[in-house]
């Protein structure tokens, strides 16, 4: 699906960043792994290797302009040009809105927001320059529905969905496509400690139509789709991929359902 | 002057729940109302009181059938014949036939979209048609749901005719903006009324208001006060709107985590 092609991927190092850089890889492409963690991006890296494809490491700060200027000259120079990037970099720090320290939002913000763009610019003044490219940013169901406690997490995830849609809209013209995909709840590094609860890992399957958390796997499918020709004519548009779990508040009333039965879904 | 004065409006579904408010409400606020239903006990019934209450000749009512084109023209040619015009027109007539969509019946299926997708088509047309004919701008409501933005479970057709209202409501608006004719829709929660019986167990009366960040469930008048405010002056520049007022449970999605929260 991406054979030949040159892919960025902020925030590879793990999760579902690091699951794009592979899928990415097995689907043809030479991958840039873009971030902060030498130590696990070293491990993507080999992942991406072990899938036959070249592998860059850059190490960087998505927040900082010389980096991400840096990050597109380094994939250029090693490979030659960037036909795709994928923005998944991101720092979770939650915390009430009224307690909630500008240092904390901040951090969200920079990482989550404004690198995303200084990102998105530095390699889309390639694909400008090429007439050709697909940027995808990973936001979250918590862009679209606001995830209370997360932060400036969600605040930060709208924006990026409405980013996602000015690429689309400013670039879509010249070539170059954005997008944005909405990951529900799943099971990466970053989310771990959460889900090692088994309390809390099982309510979290519950809350979802499709009965359970996802995979990064499944992230990086979507993600491969939209940077791929196959999208061509998808553009400034947000893909839920959350077994159904943003449209399903209907599905959350406690009590007995209408009816005097509890409903299941499931059933039959 | 009130805010309705010499406004005339049009109920449909207008012998209860949000419909009923809405006319009562209307006419407090200085106008008059033409009640549209297929209940003539309740109906009447209304139209006594709000008489009663705001005194005689406010309030008429008349029995029609949003699914009739002959019944939804009836209906203009009354409220012009009785109140000099039509200006405004709420389209709250539905009718409920809950199942799975495994299980529906053609039947049940064309019962729901014949009386609230069809009907709210009718009778905007009828009403709109009078308006645009006679140069009177209007402000014309249909009555989606949250249910109409997030497929509502177990309730047969209702989910997807409501999210069809929203779209016909902005078709409307598109069409005849030029007119000064503005078309909206509402978007209600939980909302208690006769149609949600169901929200008299103290039980679902409870969770319904629970899942809603408000905390309560919504009362015909938390609706009926968006509406008025849609069919108002206020409202002038907003067409093609869909106003959810549903206390924030269509956002609330993140709220229902099940078990202990992360910390």
């Amino acid at each position: 699906m991406l054979e030949g092609k040159k892919i960025i991927v902020t925030g590879g190092a793990s999760g579902i960043g690091r699951a794009t850089c592979v899928l990415a890889a097995r689907e043809g492409a030479d991958v840039a792994i873009a971030d902060i963690n030498i130590e696990m991006a070293e491990e993507t890296a080999e992942m991406v290797r072990a899938e036959g494809k070249q592998a860059l490491f850059v190490e960087m700060d998505t927040s900082k302009k010389a980096d991400a200027l840096r990050m597109a000259d380094e994939t250029v120079k090693a490979f030659g040009t960037i036909d795709g990037l994928v923005c998944s970099a991101i720092k979770m720090v939650p915390g009430k809105l009224e307690e909630l320290p500008e240092e904390d939002w901040d951090m969200v913000m920079d990482i989550g927001l404004k690198g995303y763009f200084l990102c998105a610019q530095a390699v889309g003044r390639v694909m400008l320059e090429n007439g050709s490219g697909s940027i995808v940013f990973v936001s979250s169901i918590g862009g679209v529905q606001a995830y209370n406690g997360a932060g400036a997490y969600s605040v930060c995830k709208a924006g990026a969905i409405m980013l996602g849609q000015l690429v689309g809209v400013e670039w879509g013209g010249r070539g170059v496509r954005g997008n944005t995909v909405c990951p529900g709840q799943i099971r990466t590094p970053m989310t771990e400690a959460m889900f090692v609860d088994p309390e809390i890992a099982a309510g979290r399957a519950a809350v979802v139509p499709m009965g359970r958390v996802g995979r990064p796997e499944e992230i990086a499918e979507a993600n491969v789709f939209l940077l791929s020709d196959r999208a061509s004519y998808v553009n400034a548009d947000f893909m839920q991929v959350d077994g159904g779990q943003a449209e399903s508040k209907m599905m959350h009333t406690p009590g007995r359902s209408w009816g005097g039965k509890k409903m299941d879904y499931n059933a039959g | 002057m009130a805010r309705f004065t010499d406004k005339a409006c049009i109920v449909t579904g207008g012998a209860s729940g949000i419909g009923a408010k809405t006319a009562e409400m209307f006419v407090e606020q200085g106008g008059k109302v033409l009640i549209g239903d297929v209940d003539d006990t309740l109906g009447e019934k209304v139209a006594d009181e709000i008489n009663s209450k705001f005194g005689a000749g406010r309030a008429i009512y008349m029995h029609f059938d949003v699914s009739n084109l002959d019944d939804c023209k009836a209906a203009v040619d009354r409220a012009v014949a009785e109140f000099g015009g039509v200006h405004c027109v709420l389209n709250s007539a539905i009718k409920m036939a809950p199942g799975l969509l495994k299980d529906l019946s053609l039947e049940d299926w064309n019962t729901v979209v014949t009386v609230g997708l069809t009907g709210t088509f009718l009778m905007t047309q009828a009403a709109g048609r009078w308006m645009i004919d006679n140069e009177v701008p209007g402000s014309i409501v249909a009555v989606s749901s949250t249910g109409g933005l997030q497929a509502y479970g177990r309730a047969g057709a209702y989910s997807t005719v409501k999210a069809a209202v929203i779209m016909l409501a902005q078709h409307f608006a598109i069409e005849w903006g030029d007119h000064k004719v503005r078309v909206n829709s509402v978007c209600p929660g939980h909302t208690e009324t006769p149609l949600t019986a169901y929200l008299q167990d103290p039980e679902i009366k409870k969770g319904r208001g629970e899942v809603t960040p408000i905390g309560r469930v919504a009362l015909p008048v938390d609706i009926a006060n968006g509406i008025l405010f849609l069919f108002s002056d206020e409202a002038d520049y907003i067409t093609a709107t869909a106003l959810d007022i549903d206390g924030g449970l269509t956002k609330s999605v993140m709220n229902h985590l099940p078990g202990r929260k992360w910390k």
